[in-house]
C-alpha cells in the first residue's frame, strides 16, 4: 500500500465506509451460503407471462425434479447424480446433499420446499420419500416398495399442502396423500383410462384452494381431484395442437395457472384451474444439445413464489433452464415440431433377423423394420402410429423378432401389452418398402393376464420395457415396475421370474434389458441402477454377476442395452457413460468403445445393441436420433438416420458418399 | 306352475336381451362387446357362410356376411359375424369383437366408427361400416378372450 493511501486509511471517515464495506460483503457472503439473498426484486413483477429465457444450469447429470424456495432458490433433484443441488436464483450453486444418508439416494425425481425451509424428496431409487432440514440434514423417511398404503413403487413428483404431502406413486400409478404430522396415507386413483384413474402419473401439483393435480403420463391428460381426492375434471389428449399434449410429465400451479411439461411436444403450457388454455412457451431444438431458450423434453417446471422467472429441467439435456417473463402484451417464443422438421429419435431397443432389423420409433409410436443385407440399411415397411387399438403404439420399448416364424414381439409399456405381428419377408424378394409388410396376429393384456394370476394379483400392473424369447418358446418380460424379471410360458401363463426375493445373491434392482444365450441356456441381465450384469441359468437361478458401479473397466453408470454376439461375446451399451463394453460369455472385460459427442464412435445417451447377421454390430444411438454400424472389434463403418445427425459422423470417420 | 314357468323364463329372456343392450351402450364402437356366459345360451347351429376363414393364429374359425353383398361404395353397411372354434364344429359365446377396416397400401382406415352387438344367437351383428374409396380393403375382426386379442382378417376389392 503506498503512503498515500495509508494516509487516506487513517482518515477516520474513510476507515468508516471501509469497515461498513468489508462487514456489508461478509455478511452478503454468508448469505450467498446460508441464504442466498434474491438479486430480483419481487415487488418489481413484469406483467408478462412467463417463458423469456435467461440463463441455464449446466453439467447437472439427468436433472428431473425440481423446486423453488420462497427466497428464489432453485433445488434441484440430480437423478443421475442421486443428490439434491441447491443454486441461487442465478444459478450459483450454494449446496448438495443426500449423497451421506443411509442408504444415500438413489434417482431423486421429485423435490418440494416446505416454508420453514425443510426440504422433501421423492427417493425413486429406494421406494420413500426423504425429509431434509433447510441445511440438507437427514430428518426422517417414509416408505418402502410394495402396494400397501404408504408403501411406493417409482415414486416421482410431490407436492405440500398445509400438513399434506401429495406422492406421484407412479409404479402403483396412484397418488399417495401422506399426513405429515401421522401415519394417515390416503390413496388416490388406481390404474385405468377412465376419469380418476392413472396410467404412470409422474407429477402433480396444488392450487390455492387444495385442489390436486396430476400429470397423468401415458394417459396424455392432466386429471383434477378436490382436496378430499375426488375427481372433478381432467383435460387433455394426445396430440401436438395447442392445449394437446404428449407425454405431460411434469405439473406446477402458481398464482391461478397450470403449467404443464409437455415433455414429447417440447414446450411448457399454461392453463387456468379449469384447464382452458391460456398460452404456451418453447423453441424447439434445432442443432444437437441446443439449449438457450430451446426446450428438449422437459421433465419438470417450477414458477417462483414471487412469479419472477420459472425453471424448467430437462434431464435429456443434463441441464435446467431459468425463464423470466416477457414484456407486458408479448407472447413468448414458441415452435412446433413440425415446423423444424421432425427427426425420429431410433429405438430404444431394436432386434435382428436374418435380412431383418426391426427398430422401436418413440416419437412416431411406430415401428421401423430395414432390410440390412445391404451397406446401408432400407426402410422397407413401417407400422404402428400412436393408440389404444390394436396395431397401435404409446410407448412401444423393445422388439423381439423370431428368426424361424418371423413373427415379430413387440412390448408396449404405454398400453401395457404385448403384440405379435407376422413379418411377410422374402428374403430372395426385391427390396423396396412395403406397406403391408406385418400382419397383426394378436396381443396380450398384461394387465388383465396379471389380475388373473394369483402370483401377480398383489403387485404392481406390468409395464413392459424389454423382453426376450427362448429356445422353449418362453418369454421373459422386464417390468418397469418389477426388481426382477418375469418368464411366461409359450401360452402366457406365469411360470416364476429371474432373480425374485426367493433367489437371493442376485445383484436385480432394476433390470433394463436381457439377451439369451442358446447353447447353455443362460439368461444375462443388465440392470440400470446396480450396474450388474446378472447372469441365470435354465432353471431361473442366479448363476454369478460382474459389473458395479463405477467409470472403470468392466464397471458401468447406466447399463441399459445387452446383446450376446455369434461368438459368445457379450457386449453391454452404457446409457450414462456413452460406451460400449464387451465382455466374454463369463464377465471378462474384453475391450470398449465411445465416448460423449457426434463424431465416429461417439454416442449421446445410448440405450440399445444388436448383431446382423453380417456381425456387425448396430448401436441404437438414442440421444443422437440415429444407428450407427461397428465392427465386431468396435471399429466405426457408418452411421444411418437423420442426415443433421448423421454428417459429424461422416466428417469425422471413415469416408462416406456425400449424398446422403 | 307350467305357465309361472314360462313367465319366469320369458321374463329372464327379457332381462338378459336388455343386459345386453346395456352392455353395448357402454362398451361404445371400440371396445370388445362382451356377452352373457355360454351357459344361459342355447347352442345355436354354426352358420353357413360363404365367407370366412381362420384367425391369425389359428384359434378362431371367423364367418361373416356383409349386409348388402358385396359392400357397397361409399355406402354404409352392415356385418353380421360368427366365431367359432377353429374346427368350426363350435359356436363361441365367451369372446368379445370389434370391427375395423384399412386400406393398407394407402395407410389409413375408414372414416367411420362401426358399432358391434352382440346378439342372442350367438353372433354379433356389425352396424356403421363404410369403405369410401374403391381398392384394397382389409376388413378386421379383432376376437378378444381371457386378455388374448386375435385378429381375422379378410380382403375386399372394391371397384
Amino acid at each position: 500500500m503506498s503512503a498515500k493511501i495509508f494516509e487516506l486509511w487513517l482518515c477516520p471517515p474513510i476507515r468508516w465506509i471501509a469497515f461498513l464495506l468489508v462487514g456489508a460483503s461478509a455478511l452478503l457472503a454468508q448469505q450467498a451460503d446460508d441464504a442466498a439473498a434474491p438479486p430480483r426484486d419481487p415487488t418489481k413483477l413484469p406483467a408478462g407471462v412467463l417463458g423469456k429465457y435467461e440463463s441455464a444450469i449446466t453439467s447437472l447429470n439427468s436433472p428431473a425434479g425440481v423446486a423453488i424456495d420462497q427466497r428464489g432458490r432453485i433445488y434441484v433433484a440430480e437423478t443421475g447424480g442421486r443428490r439434491i443441488r441447491v443454486f441461487d436464483s442465478n444459478g450459483r450453486p450454494i449446496r448438495e446433499f443426500g449423497t451421506e444418508t443411509d442408504p444415500p439416494l438413489l434417482n431423486p425425481t421429485g423435490v418440494a420446499v416446505a416454508d420453514n425451509g425443510h426440504v422433501f424428496v421423492s427417493d425413486t431409487g429406494n421406494n420413500r420419500v426423504v425429509e431434509f432440514s433447510p441445511k440438507g440434514v437427514f430428518v426422517r423417511s417414509r416408505g418402502r416398495r410394495g402396494c400397501a398404503d404408504g408403501e411406493f413403487i417409482n415414486p416421482g413428483g410431490i407436492a405440500l399442502s398445509g400438513k399434506w404431502l401429495y406422492v406421484a406413486d407412479t409404479g402403483n400409478n396412484r397418488v399417495q396423500r401422506l399426513d405429515l404430522g401421522g401415519p394417515n396415507a390416503q390413496i388416490i386413483g388406481r390404474f385405468g383410462q377412465e376419469p380418476g384413474s392413472f396410467n404412470s402419473p409422474l407429477d402433480v401439483c396444488v392450487d390455492a384452494q387444495g385442489s390436486l393435480y396430476v400429470a397423468d403420463y401415458d394417459n396424455q391428460r392432466i386429471q383434477k381431484f378436490d382436496s378430499a381426492g375426488q375427481f372433478i375434471t381432467t383435460w387433455g389428449d394426445w396430440g401436438a395442437a395447442e392445449a394437446l399434449l404428449a407425454g405431460p410429465r411434469g405439473v406446477e400451479y402458481h398464482d391461478g395457472l397450470i403449467y404443464v411439461a409437455d415433455s414429447h411436444n417440447h414446450r411448457i403450457q399454461a392453463f387456468d384451474t379449469s384447464g382452458k388454455f391460456r398460452y404456451a412457451w418453447g423453441e424447439h431444438v434445432i442443432r444437437p444439445y441446443e439449449g438457450e431458450g430451446k426446450i428438449h423434453y422437459p421433465d419438470q417446471v417450477a414458477v417462483a413464489p414471487s412469479g419472477e422467472f420459472a425453471v424448467v429441467c430437462e434431464s435429456w439435456e443434463n441441464r435446467c433452464q431459468v425463464f423470466g417473463r416477457v414484456a407486458a402484451g408479448e407472447k413468448p417464443k414458441l415452435t412446433q415440431w413440425w415446423e423444424v422438421g421432425q427427426a425420429m429419435h431410433y429405438g430404444p431397443l431394436a432386434d435382428v433377423a436374418g435380412h431383418v432389423m426391426v427398430m422401436t420409433e418413440t416419437e412416431g409410436h411406430r415401428i421401423m423394420v430395414f432390410d440390412v443385407s445391404r451397406e446401408e440399411p432400407i426402410l422397407i415397411g413401417q407400422f404402428g402410429g400412436y393408440g389404444t387399438k390394436p396395431t397401435r403404439f404409446i410407448r412401444p420399448a423393445d422388439v423381439k423378432l423370431d428368426p424361424d416364424s418371423m413373427r415379430l414381439y413387440i412390448a408396449d409399456a404405454g398400453n401395457r401389452r404385448l403384440q405379435i405381428f407376422r413379418l411377410a419377408f422374402d428374403p430372395g424378394g426385391v427390396v423396396k418398402f412395403r406397406p403391408g409388410l406385418a400382419k397383426f396376429v394378436k396381443s396380450i393384456d398384461l394387465v388383465r393376464l396379471g389380475q388373473n394370476d394369483p402370483q401377480l394379483r398383489d403387485g404392481p400392473v406390468i409395464e413392459p420395457i424389454a423382453l426376450e424369447r427362448d429356445d422353449r418358446g418362453n418369454t421373459y418380460l422386464i417390468s418397469a415396475n418389477h426388481p426382477f424379471v418375469l418368464v411366461f410360458d409359450p401360452k402366457f401363463n406365469f411360470m416364476g421370474s429371474l432373480g425374485s426375493g426367493a433367489d437371493e445373491g442376485h445383484p436385480l434392482q432394476r433390470p433394463a434389458d436381457l439377451c439369451f444365450e442358446p447353447s447353455s441356456g443362460q439368461m444375462y441381465v443388465v440392470d440400470a441402477q446396480s450396474g450388474w450384469v446378472a447372469v441365470f441359468d435354465r432353471e431361473r437361478k442366479f448363476t454369478f454377476a460382474w459389473g458395479g458401479l463405477g467409470t472403470g473397466e468392466g464397471k458401468f453408470t447406466k447399463p441399459v442395452g445387452i446383446t450376446r454376439g455369434s461368438d459368445g461375446t457379450i457386449y453391454v451399451v452404457d446409457a450414462g457413460a456413452d460406451r460400449v463394453q464387451a465382455f466374454d460369455g463369463r464377465g471378462k472385460f474384453q475391450m470398449q468403445w465411445g465416448s460423449t459427442g457426434l463424431g465416429a464412435s461417439q454416442f449421446f445417451k445410448p440405450v440399445g445393441v444388436v448383431q446382423d447377421e453380417r456381425k456387425r454390430l448396430i448401436i441404437v444411438d438414442y440421444g443422437n436420433h440415429r444407428g450407427m454400424y461397428f465392427k465386431a472389434d468396435g471399429k466405426f463403418i457408418s452411421a444411418f438416420g437423420p442426415r443433421l445427425f448423421v454428417r459429424p459422423t461422416r466428417s469425422s470417420g471413415r469416408p462416406q458418399p456425400t449424398a446422403d | 306352475m307350467l305357465e309361472s314357468n314360462i313367465q319366469t323364463r320369458l321374463l329372464l329372456a327379457a332381462a338378459l336381451v336388455f343386459w345386453t343392450g346395456c352392455q353395448n351402450r357402454e362398451t361404445g364402437s371400440w371396445q370388445a362387446a362382451p356377452r352373457p356366459s355360454q351357459a344361459s345360451i342355447p347352442q345355436p347351429a354354426v352358420p353357413q357362410f360363404d365367407l370366412g376363414g381362420l384367425s391369425n393364429d389359428g384359434t378362431f374359425y371367423v364367418c361373416y356376411q356383409t349386409k348388402p353383398d358385396p359392400p357397397p361404395l361409399n355406402e354404409p353397411f352392415d356385418v353380421d359375424v360368427f366365431v367359432c372354434n377353429a374346427a368350426k364344429t363350435q359356436l363361441l359365446a365367451d369372446v368379445g369383437l370389434t370391427a375395423d377396416a384399412d386400406m393398407p397400401a394407402h395407410g389409413h382406415g375408414m372414416n367411420t366408427l362401426p358399432k358391434v352387438q352382440a346378439l342372442p344367437n350367438g353372433g354379433f351383428s356389425v352396424e356403421g361400416m363404410l369403405f369410401h374409396m374403391s381398392g384394397h380393403w382389409e376388413i378386421y375382426f379383432d376376437i378378444s378372450r381371457n386378455g388374448i386379442t386375435e385378429r381375422a382378417q379378410f380382403d375386399v376389392h372394391l371397384d
